[in-house]
Parts: structure tokens; sequence; C-alpha cells
């Protein structure tokens, strides 16, 4: 498992921490360093096992990879932030494969390719309904 | 004559059940004493057999089975007199049926895979075993055939053919979207007058274009993967002297999509900095990979691949600021759960990478 510590920049998510899950590790440090940048405590999971380790951690966020590799998809994530009420954003680049599970999940969906600008965007908007 | 399906009509079990089917069918005397257990074989068999009269108008038949009465779906009645021509329609291939005529003619043994049609209509694959059966004297006294629904091979058959033709048309449109994201990093860098950098870009990008493309062939397939060409792949494009300057050691592991993009990666990197300062900035440098997987105490499975270049330049203690290439690879296999070391030495430089394959 791997926490990146980045050094926390004072930004948009600034006092956030974020959930990330994602199995293409150069998407990851992409994804990362900009959340990061943007003042994101980022905790990083690049499967599913430690995607589920990494719940015990105080978040405020998630940004889910849909299929983690082999047949595994981030389904028993969502599983535990849904009564947890954390909000999260999901991240495929199968929509068509994996259209009805992301539509059975109903959470906004950004599609690979993504750049990183969207992706802040939508965890930010994902977590409005909470702090309004 | 043992009883198995059928699977291909080239295998040798085959052959052989047609040659002792047909074996038996030379020594039976239909409707005396010494031939009753024959034809009580031959009619119990689950391989279909026919026996067409070559001596009469139009080679009617004159005996068929019970399992050719079944696959066929027609009586006895229906079937005797009759050339086996009827089993035949419009979606039977004639080039087939002339191979056919043509064994018949020469009296040779012949298989042919057919579009035959049952007494209901429906179509089935025949695969048809057909060849001559003598009197004692030589003359031509039966054309003994056997006939196998292959249906399901057939139906195997185009399926492979459907998912080579799906691999094919992957291949050439990754191809594509490569060169195409490729062709954007050049023009962007040419307008914004940083051809260097597309350039830098450009070469990675290629990487992992070429490794994506070597695993395309093995990505169907489970389980671990012979990563040799991968690596070949990679690594001669950058070689003075091609496959002689490298070294490839190591057996299967497994590959998943994410770890061939770091494989791709890392070993860009490493050939880059070899061509720039080891052992590929000369002819006879050489460079050895080799690969192995060990067992974590964590159940996970690492790769760790060992780098040794040997006859190039001496390296020097090593680059005193990492350079961009290096960088990446080091916070990509940071963040993959796993290292990269390197060691500096006078005859060449040695890295050695180690990271989980699998989740």
């Amino acid at each position: 498992m791997n926490m990146m510590q980045h050094e926390t920049a004072a930004g948009p998510l600034t006092g956030r921490t974020v959930l990330v899950v994602e199995d293409e590790v150069m998407i990851a440090m992409d994804i990362n360093e900009s959340l990061a940048e943007a003042g994101a405590e980022v905790v990083y999971g690049r499967n599913l096992r430690q995607g589920l380790q990494l719940l015990d951690r105080e978040i405020d966020v998630a940004l889910l990879d849909v299929s983690l590799g082999r047949s595994e998809t981030c389904l028993p994530i969502v599983e535990q932030l849904r009564p947890r009420g954390i909000p999260f954003v999901l991240h495929s680049g199968d929509l068509q494969r994996l259209g009805e599970t992301i539509s059975n999940i109903g959470a906004p969906v950004l599609e690979k390719p993504c750049d990183t600008g969207r992706i802040l965007e939508a965890l930010i908007v994902a977590m409005a309904p909470a702090t309004a | 004559m043992h009883d198995q399906a059928y699977r291909s009509p080239d295998d040798q079990t085959s052959q052989k059940d047609f040659d002792e089917a047909r074996d038996m069918v030379s020594n039976m005397e239909f409707g005396r004493d010494s031939g009753v257990l024959f034809e009580q074989a031959i009619s119990q068999t689950r391989m279909a057999i026919c026996l067409s009269d070559p001596n009469q108008e139009d080679q009617p038949i004159v005996f068929v089975n019970r399992a050719f009465r079944e696959l066929t779906g027609y009586s006895e009645e229906e079937i005797l007199g009759r050339n086996c021509r009827f089993l035949q329609g419009p979606g039977t291939d004639p080039v087939q049926v002339r191979k056919l005529r043509e064994a018949i003619r020469t009296e040779e043994v012949v298989v042919v895979e057919l579009l035959n049609y049952r007494k209901d209509g429906t179509p089935f694959w025949n695969a048809l075993h057909l060849g001559p059966i003598y009197n004692a004297d030589g003359s031509l006294r039966y054309l003994f055939g056997s006939q196998w629904d292959v249906s399901d091979v057939h139906a195997a058959r185009a399926d492979e053919k459907h998912a080579r033709m799906m691999e094919r048309e992957i291949s050439h449109r990754m191809k594509n979207m490569f060169a195409v994201i490729s062709s954007v990093v050049t023009m962007t860098g040419k307008l914004d007058r940083a051809e260097g950098l597309a350039e830098k870009i450009n070469a990675r990008i290629r990487s992992l274009g070429r490794a994506h493309e070597a695993m395309l062939e093995v990505s169907f397939a489970e389980g671990p993967t012979d990563p040799r060409r991968l690596f070949a792949d990679l690594l001669l494009p950058y070689a003075p002297q091609g496959a002689d300057s490298v070294t490839l050691d190591g057996g299967e592991v497994p590959l998943d999509s994410n770890v061939v993009s770091m494989l791709a990666l890392t070993l860009h990197e490493l050939a880059i900095n070899a061509v720039k300062h080891g052992a590929f900035a000369v002819p006879e440098g050489r460079v050895t990979l080799s690969w192995h997987l060990e067992e974590t105490a964590e159940d996970e499975m690492l790769l760790r691949l060992d780098w040794t270049e040997t006859g190039g330049a001496d390296p020097g203690p090593g680059p005193s600021r990492e350079g961009v290439g290096m960088t990446i690879i080091d916070r990509m296999l940071a963040l993959a759960g796993g290292e990269i070391s390197y060691d500096w030495r006078s005859e060449g430089l040695r890295v050695s990478i180690q990271f989980p394959t699998s989740s």
C-alpha cells in the first residue's frame, strides 16, 4: 500500500482527504499529484484489497476506477462508502462493457481519458451537497 | 472399433475407426451366419455408416446402420436405393462434392466436410470418410462411408476465426491510436517550439505502443506469459547490434496491462540511458536482462528484474541529479509498491527492479 505524502498546498481541496483507487499506476500518479497540488491529502490503493483497507481512514470523497484488473470492480468499496455517506466519483475507460455495472451504481462517471482539471471539479461537486 | 465421440476428421483415432470398420465390412457376408457378429457390431457403433454399390446404376446405398438413420432422421426404407447425394442441399460446397466424386472415380480414400441436411431440413456439418472395399479378386465391391456430425467443431472454428479477426482489428486500431497521439505531440511541439520535448514524449509513447502491441496476441490468454517478445520489442530498437547485444533470461510471468505499461516505461528509460551513457553507446556493449518471480510474505507475487550492462562506457558515478525519465519511473514504481536501485559500476550500470505483478 502506498500513501502518497505530498506537500499539501493551499487549494480547493485543502483539508480534504481523497481516496483514489486506480490500477494503472501512471494514471494514478498523474491524478494523485494534481489532487495534492489542489491541497488534498491523497490516500491511494492500486487494487481492490488496498482500497478496502484504506476505508478505515477519514475520507471526504473518493475517486474509483471501476475495473480493477482481472475480474474485480470497485463495487465492494462502493458498498462500504454508501452507508457512511461518503460521496464518490467513478472513473472508467470501459463504459461499453461496464455500462450496466456503472448505471446500477448510480454515481457521477468520468470517462477515461479525462483531464485532471475535470476530475478535480467532479470531486468538488460530489462533495458540495454535504458542505451546503 | 471403439465408441468415442468423434472430434476431428483428421485425427488418428478416426482414421483407425474408419479402417477397422471398413475391414470389418470387408469381411462381412450379409445374411450369412459368419457375418452376423460383424453386422451386429456395425449396427451398434455410434459411427454412422453407409455402404453404396458402385456396380449399380447411380451407386445406390445398400446398407446403413442405426447411427446413420439417427444422424439423418430418415428411415431405412427412405434411404436404401438412393444415391447419398440426397443429403446435400443449397449450402453444400460443390468443390467438396467434386473432390468426393473424383475420389470415387479413382478408388481412393477421401475425407471431406460437407454441409448436409436432415430429413427435417436442419443442416449439419458432416465429416464424410469414404473408401473402396474390394472383393477377393480385386474388383470393387462397395463404397464404404462413415459420417460424423462435426457441427460443434465448425462452430468452434468459426468462434476462433472471429476472435482472430477481432484481435487484428484491435491491433490495427491501437496502432492507429498511438500514431495519432504521436502526431498530435509532434505538431504541438513544433508549433510551441518544443520539438525536443515532443520527441522525448514520443519516444515514451512509442515504447508503450510497442509493448502493448507485443502483448496483444497473448492478452486473450489467461495466466503467465513468456515476456521475451515484449522485452525484445522494447530493447532491440536501441541495441547497436540488435539481438546480439541483448541477453534475455527468465521464465513466464503474469502480465496484466498495468504491468506491461510499467515494464515498457521502465525498460525504455534504461535503454535510452544505455544509448546515451552505457552499453548501447558502443557496438560491443551488451545488456543482460534476467527476471524471476518471488513470493512475498503477504502472498503477493513480486516480479524481479536485473539489468546488467557490460562492455560499454564507464557510466561514472551516476547522474548527480536524476533525469526526467528516471524520476518518472522511480515515482511510478514507488506508487506501485515496487522499488528500483542503481549500482553505477565502472564495468557497467546494474539496476535491480521489483514490483508486485498481480493485485
